[in-house]
């Protein structure tokens, strides 16, 4: 089973580069995010990966082509220009990178990938989000359900507080997300779905997230997974920031490998 | 001989710039420090280098990758992607490029080249400091000390300028930019050792400068250099900016003389 992820967006201010990276590639102990996803999903064994960038994507294909060299030791014979490879360090993954162009909506990035998928289920994801959710669990949810689409769904995350208002005028308290409020279920940003998705994307040029889902709601093809456990979208330097902290704790809830 | 240079840490103190890149890549006169101070070295005919990674590494690698490509006339054929040399004029330079982790103090970054370093003396220098050290005559006091260590020293420029007032009229009489000697001898890296420095290395857990030195020097192993020429890191911004002034005088004390030209 192939892992689409959606990694074409614009950079967002997490982003310190001046000229901006793709938000995919922001670093956290000293790897990409991009890394960070793959590796989870390598452990339940989905190791075929196919990357849909848009901005920057040759960033995204130097990374990889150069993968091998960046985690081995290496001499470089600059005036013979030739490398030599010590150790070999590296991943067993197939990684497709393909230019889904810069301001293509997801819907359309996913459509992209169609001619590069192999069986009937895929799975999409999103190259700014990391989570512990069990892939597996949610792939048995989805084929027992049998719908089009399965999305994880998570409590909502981040550091906004919701606030309890009877009416205008009196709130009455604030909480926060995870705590105290259980009709709010947000798109936790993997989702597994069927080949039969793409007669519905044909004419659809909106976001994977909101009109697919919607147009696949309204033909009752999709089903959720709850995930009660970790999920973060990182989207901004605090963001980043704070999985950094997570990582440099040795805690952190996304890092289901070991060294 | 093998030279390693330590080009691993974060770079805190220059944060402004080392967001972007590691510090031993950040530029003087559009080269990266780490570049000057391995022509410094070239200058002398030693062309080996092991560079310790660490923070951000895979930009020192592909800086070296593209090394080839940058320093030529290329002629590219888009619809083969076919590439032409037509002229090179590239260092004759071999760059082992080693990932040493990436909060692993020096001691234990120096364990993990141990395998790149052949023969039994070595020199090693840091990633963020130039200056004009006479390598033949560092790598003679080495010899003549025959310890397991010699590590060049320096006083460092005062950050002060001093005054000299008169004693009579109470009015200054000259200035000193930048008085040296009020300052004690501090390490600068430009050092040699005999491969006998891993057995005083321990766990790896530990900056080189502090265990292991202290029981170098306990042993009678520790020799010094006093380099009395020029020397400057670049920790700050305005150190930074102080190189790139020197740099664009055309005769930066760690330039490479013209007499000494590439192979």
């Amino acid at each position: 089973m192939e892992v689409v992820i959606l990694a074409g967006g614009l950079p967002s201010s997490i982003s310190e580069q001046p000229d901006g990276i793709p938000k995919p590639m922001a670093e956290i102990g000293g790897r990409p995010l991009l890394w960070h996803i793959m590796k989870s999903f390598s452990q339940y064994g989905l190791t075929d990966f196919i990357i849909c960038a848009g901005y920057r994507s040759y960033v995204i294909k130097q990374y990889f082509l150069n993968y091998y060299v960046y985690k081995s030791d290496i001499t470089v014979d600059l005036a013979k220009n030739k490398v030599t490879v010590h150790n070999k360090v590296t991943e067993p993954w197939a990684v497709t990178i393909l230019d889904t162009g810069v301001n293509s909506s997801t819907a359309e990035r996913v459509k992209q990938a169609a001619p590069y998928l192999e069986g009937d289920d895929f799975i999409v994801c999103y190259g700014d989000c990391l989570s512990d959710i069990n892939i597996n669990f949610l792939i048995d949810s989805h084929s027992t359900d049998g719908h089009i689409m399965t999305a994880a769904v998570a409590k909502p995350t981040g550091r906004n507080t919701i606030m309890n208002i009877v009416q205008p005028g009196d709130i009455k308290g604030s909480c926060i997300p995870s705590s105290d409020i259980h009709n709010a279920w947000v798109n936790a940003c993997t989702m597994v779905v069927n080949k039969r998705i793409f007669a519905q994307l044909e004419d659809m040029r909106g976001t994977f997230e909101t009109d697919v889902l919607n147009r696949l709601a309204q033909i009752h093809e999709v089903s959720a997974f709850y995930h009660d456990g970790f999920w973060c979208p990182v989207e901004t330097v605090r963001d980043r920031n704070h999985m950094q902290q997570l990582w440099e704790s040795g805690h952190a809830p996304w890092k289901i490998w070991n060294d | 001989m093998k030279v390693v240079i330590f080009a691993g840490g974060k770079g805190t103190r220059i944060a402004e710039e080392s967001v972007y890149r590691p510090k031993p890549l950040i530029e003087i006169g559009g080269k990266p420090i780490l570049w000057h101070i391995m022509d410094w070295y070239s200058s002398f005919g030693y062309n080996e280098f092991i560079i310790c990674c660490g923070y951000k590494g895979q930009m020192i690698k592909q800086y070296f990758l593209d090394y080839y490509t940058k320093n030529s006339d290329i002629k590219v054929d888009l619809e083969t992607g076919g590439m032409r040399i037509l002229s090179q004029n590239i260092e004759p330079w071999k760059v082992t490029l080693v990932n040493t982790g990436l909060g692993t103090l020096t001691s234990g970054r120096l364990m993990r080249v141990r395998r790149y370093i052949d023969g039994d003396t070595f020199m090693m220098t840091y990633g963020d400091g130039v200056g004009n050290i006479d390598i033949p005559s560092l790598l003679k006091q080495y010899y003549s000390n025959g310890k397991f260590a010699t590590i060049s020293l320096t006083k460092p420029e005062g950050r002060f300028g001093a005054v000299q007032i008169s004693r009579d009229t109470g009015l200054v009489e000259c200035f000193r930019e930048k008085a040296r000697g009020d300052q004690s001898w501090v390490n600068i890296g430009f050092s040699v050792f005999s491969t006998e420095i891993f057995n005083y290395l321990g766990d790896g857990n530990s900056m080189l400068e502090d265990k292991p030195y202290e029981l170098l020097a306990k042993d009678g192993q520790m020799g010094a250099y006093f380099h009395k020429g020029f020397w400057s890191p670049m920790d700050t911004v305005k150190d930074k900016e102080y190189l790139e002034g020197l740099w664009n005088t055309g005769s930066a004390p760690w330039k490479r003389p013209p007499a000494s030209t590439k192979h």
